[in-house]
């Protein structure tokens, strides 16, 4: 039976030739898949070992750029590479044509490795990136992956248009629509939010995030597991049908997911209902398209002999449980409590290091099974998989129990730092899970290079199925009419169908959130905002080329947690000038939407320099490297950095209470909104100063180990070990710590103090500790006390009183209460001493009045007073103390 | 409503799909074929890989 099509004679597809697969494109984009999976995991082994040594890149590339360099190695380098040479395999033997030329193959396997993976490498880890999570290589090299991608598509579509499309198996659909749908939305996610702001150009980016997963990674590693296990088994698939109803249910909803990447986020809820629906639908789908590989594999048991298979097998396994935890995760409830957390990181790594790396592994083993001098090591290939299905297990287990304790602990209101804290056993775990998963990969490729020629050959003949000749194979399946008319027209309604799907999903998740949002914008926004200073624009450079947005939100969003712990709800104007947006997807560290004003410069320089100088606890790696060898001689970098977190939630501040006042009246409609502009607080930072008042009575307790330990893991670092104002930060902040030893504080002042901190000091509020927590904190501090009851002599204290109403009072106030006519209006807007609740030592009391305190406006009084003067005012002060506990 | 709408399309996409199947013996047929085309494809290729194997001495 033959067919006239345009002129030519075309062979019935039973009679088809096999066209020669290029081997030498095949080895290629292998050993290139090898090398930068090898790098791509070392990039990965790094970052993670920063939980817990944060400072092991110090001077070099930082955590950020590193985890750049992993994510676009992972998904560009290895899977690109490992879907490449996949598709050099199976396009042949598909289309029964070659591809299009090897010339082209060379070109695309040079740009691929050498213009796009190199460079862009070499770029993040310079600096040169843009902060969009799965589209981190800066825009150059964009252009150059469109382009690859474009190469790709001339060089695997045309097999299929020449061979015509009856009969097209399931893969080939894949593998088509992979490549179509990739080049419309890698531009999507790459270029449009550049161009779109904030929280519009998140929307362009969920959608992207997801169809990096949905039109490309899954599609191509299903195209590869519909291949393989048919090939292995030497038996057709299950059902074909099946496959199909798969394949159309992928395309429809894959694209309608992204925006569940933005639950409770300002993101109108028509679309995130939308994507959360999309993402239940499916899950139902997944479960097809697994029940038909499984069924396809029936027979080879549940560790298969052919290497090949058992990937394919594992991967299969994967790709169902990686799928339902998506499904789970768009539910409201359960996002809410584990997005942010490691679970996200645990399912990422189970879609791109489980199901579509163990798909692309099968892929270059069934390829390399059918070259006959290929070298082929099964005992290698053995380890290889399973050191990696245990590595990549416990990886997996191990951080979806920590997002779990994360989410637990941030929806309990627990301060910040107990989640890094409760986190660190299960990072380190996670690093010992890449021992196993990096020998894994190594063998793997040992296994590829190593052994007798062709020896895959052998196997995949000593592997088939027994049953291999179905019943319905050649010759005996009953003959079908020409269906070729009918075929035609249904490729062009699929065709228009899919490219339907795809503008559905913009239109619906992009181009309408957007419209809605700017809508927001302009209503609620102030019509004059502070633009950003040149300074504050290089900073807001510095955060993105470091990827702090990848530790940091910038996104409150809806929710109780949220608002409790950081303040109003984001809304949208709020990153109306945000190109392109610094939303992030993963908290590591606290959300700084509104960070500006929470702490002084010198606390931010000082926290730059050396985090665990101010923060013990954190794992934030320093960046030294913006310094000139110490906090106190910040560089450009580290000033313009500070100066970009200052903005943060500097325009809503601003604004407020007016602007939020007039967005009540004017989109009284609008129930999310109405949420952030009826928020209790604007700015809910714990650490947040605040005006003198509203501290809790604390208890007077008894100096616990608790006490100390809180001691050691929030206050060590500026105050030292045993409260002498030493810590390793102390030398950095003006006002220093204050020497705990010399200074005695009632029991009230220290509630005062530790819940409102001390305002325009690096003294922070603690108001994300208990009552409990800060009664024990401060029994500490207490105990650290020298300060004695020894009174000076009447004469002295009449001199001294004297002294004070000269020359003390109008700051201090007449009685030393810190009330003084001039306290208002300070030059240095710091409190005054109150020394009715607070005593000092004389000596201590000498030693400020003749040196000031640098940083305040507590002048040095050497120049005015003598020492008989000082001493005298010193003991003066002492006996203005109330003592007691004030409560 | 636009949930509604995507449910709506995915019932009926899915819906019409099974229904074609079910009722029509032929598509069923059609649309199983691909299957064993393939496998006729694969097994082409494998034997001649085989062959090529063999002829290494």
């Amino acid at each position: 039976m033959s067919e006239l099509t345009g002129g030519q004679v075309r062979q019935p597809i039973e009679n088809q030739e096999i066209a020669e697969v290029d081997s030498l494109l095949v080895r290629a984009h292998s050993l290139a898949a090898f090398v930068t999976l090898l790098l791509a995991v070392l990039f990965g082994i790094v970052i993670s070992l920063q939980f817990f040594w944060p400072d092991i890149t110090s001077g070099s590339p930082g955590w950020g750029r590193l985890r750049y360099a992993h994510t676009q190695g992972i998904m560009l380098g290895w899977l690109g590479n490992a879907f490449l040479a996949f598709l050099y395999h199976a396009v042949p033997i598909l289309s029964g044509r070659p591809v299009s030329s090897r010339r082209l193959g060379l070109w695309l396997f040079g740009i691929w490795n050498f213009a796009v993976m190199l460079p862009g490498w070499v770029l993040v880890l310079s600096g040169v990136s843009q902060p969009l999570e799965w589209a981190e290589f800066p825009l150059p090299v964009d252009v150059l992956i469109m382009a690859a991608f474009l190469l790709a598509a001339i060089q695997f579509l045309p097999p299929f248009f020449k061979r015509g499309f009856e009969n097209l198996y399931v893969s080939s659909w894949y593998i088509i629509g992979a490549l179509v749908f990739t080049l419309l939305s890698f531009p999507m996610g790459n270029i449009v939010p550049e161009l779109v702001p904030g929280a519009a150009g998140a929307a362009f980016s969920g959608l992207w995030i997801h169809d990096a997963v949905g039109l490309f990674v899954t599609p191509l590693a299903l195209a590869i597991l519909y291949f393989v296990i048919p090939g292995s088994t030497g038996r057709p698939i299950f059902s074909h049908f099946l496959s199909m109803l798969g394949f159309w249910g992928l395309f429809f909803l894959y694209p309608l997911n992204g925006i569940h990447h933005y639950i409770y986020s300002v993101i109108p809820m028509a679309a995130q209902s939308t994507a959360i629906i999309a993402s239940f639908l499916l899950g139902v789908v997944v479960i097809i398209v697994v029940s038909n590989l499984v069924l396809s594999q029936r027979g080879a048991g549940l560790i298969p002999a052919d290497p090949a298979l058992r990937f394919a097998s594992m991967s299969v396994v994967f790709y169902l449980v990686v799928s339902l935890q998506g499904s789970m995760q768009a539910d409201m409830g359960f996002s809410q409590m584990i997005h942010f957390t490691d679970f996200v990181i645990g399912h990422s790594h189970l879609a791109m290091l489980g199901f579509a790396t163990f798909a692309g592994i099968s892929g270059i083993i069934h390829a390399w099974q059918r070259m006959s001098d290929a070298p082929y090591n099964a005992r290698a290939l053995d380890w290889a998989y399973w050191l990696l299905t245990i590595g990549i297990t416990v990886m997996v287990v191990d951080l979806t129990v920590a997002g779990l304790v994360q989410g637990g602990l941030w929806q309990s209101g627990a301060p910040w730092l107990e989640s890094v804290q409760e986190s660190q056993p299960y990072w380190v775990l996670r690093s010992l899970s890449a021992i196993p998963i990096a020998a894994g990969f190594v063998i793997l490729l040992y296994g590829l290079v190593s052994g007798p020629k062709g020896a895959g050959v052998a196997v995949s003949e000593a592997t088939r199925l027994p049953d291999s000749t179905s019943a319905e194979s050649s010759g005996q399946r009953e003959s079908l009419q020409d269906p070729a008319k009918a075929l035609r027209m249904s490729y062009i309604v699929a065709s228009v169908a899919g490219v339907s799907f795809f503008v559905f999903s913009v239109s619906l998740l992009g181009v309408i959130p957007r419209e809605i949002l700017s809508r927001q914008s302009m209503i609620l926004g102030p019509a004059q905002e502070l633009p950003l200073s040149p300074a504050e624009l290089r900073g807001r450079d510095i955060y993105a080329r470091e990827g702090c947005s990848y530790c940091h939100t910038q996104q409150i969003r809806y929710t109780d947690a949220d608002m409790d712990r950081f303040g109003a709800p984001t809304l949208a104007w709020e990153g109306r000038y945000d190109y392109p947006h610094m939303l992030g997807t993963r908290r590591i560290g606290p959300d700084l939407s509104r960070a500006g004003g929470t702490r002084t410069q010198q606390w931010q320089l000082a926290h730059l320099y050396a985090p665990r100088s101010v923060v013990p606890q954190s794992v934030m790696p320093g960046y030294p490297q913006f310094f000139d060898g110490s906090a106190q001689q910040p560089g450009r970098e580290a000033l313009d950095l500070v100066a970009y977190l200052e903005t943060l939630g500097r325009a809503r501040d601003l604004a407020w209470p007016e602007g939020d006042i007039a967005g009540r009246v004017a989109l009284p409609a609008d129930e999310r909104a109405q949420v952030s502009l009826n928020a209790s607080e604007l700015n809910a930072h714990p650490a947040r100063t605040r005006p003198r008042g509203g501290a809790p009575d604390l208890a007077s307790v008894a100096v616990s180990d608790a006490g100390r330990q809180l001691w050691q893991d929030n206050c060590a670092g500026c105050h030292g070990a045993d409260g002498q104002g030493d810590g390793v930060a102390a030398d950095w902040l003006q006002p220093p710590p204050v020497n705990l030893a010399q200074h005695q504080y009632r029991l009230d002042l220290l509630a005062d103090i530790l819940w409102n901190g001390v305002y325009n000091t690096a003294m922070p509020a603690w108001r994300d500790r208990s009552p409990d927590q800060l009664a024990e904190l401060a029994a500490v501090v207490r105990s650290f006390s020298a300060v004695n009851d020894a009174a000076g002599n009447s004469q002295q204290l009449v001199e001294g009183e004297s002294v004070f109403q000269t020359h003390c009072a109008e700051c201090h106030g007449d009685n030393g209460d810190g009330q003084g006519f001039a306290a208002e209006s300070l030059p240095v807007p710091i409190a005054p001493t109150e020394f009715t609740r607070e005593r000092l030592t004389v000596d201590e009391s000498v030693r400020i009045l003749q040196n000031g305190v640098p940083g305040t406006s507590m002048a040095p009084w050497g120049d005015r007073l003598d020492d008989g003067e000082m001493l005298a005012v010193s003991h003066y002060l002492r006996s203005l103390f109330e003592g007691g506990d004030g409560q | 409503m636009i949930s509604s709408l995507v449910i709506l399309s995915t019932v009926l996409m899915a819906g019409g799909f099974l229904l074609v199947y079910v009722l029509s013996p032929a598509w069923r047929k059609r649309i199983e074929e691909p299957k064993h085309c393939f496998q006729e494809q694969l097994q082409r290729y494998d034997s001649r890989t085989r062959e090529s194997h063999e002829e290494i001495p």
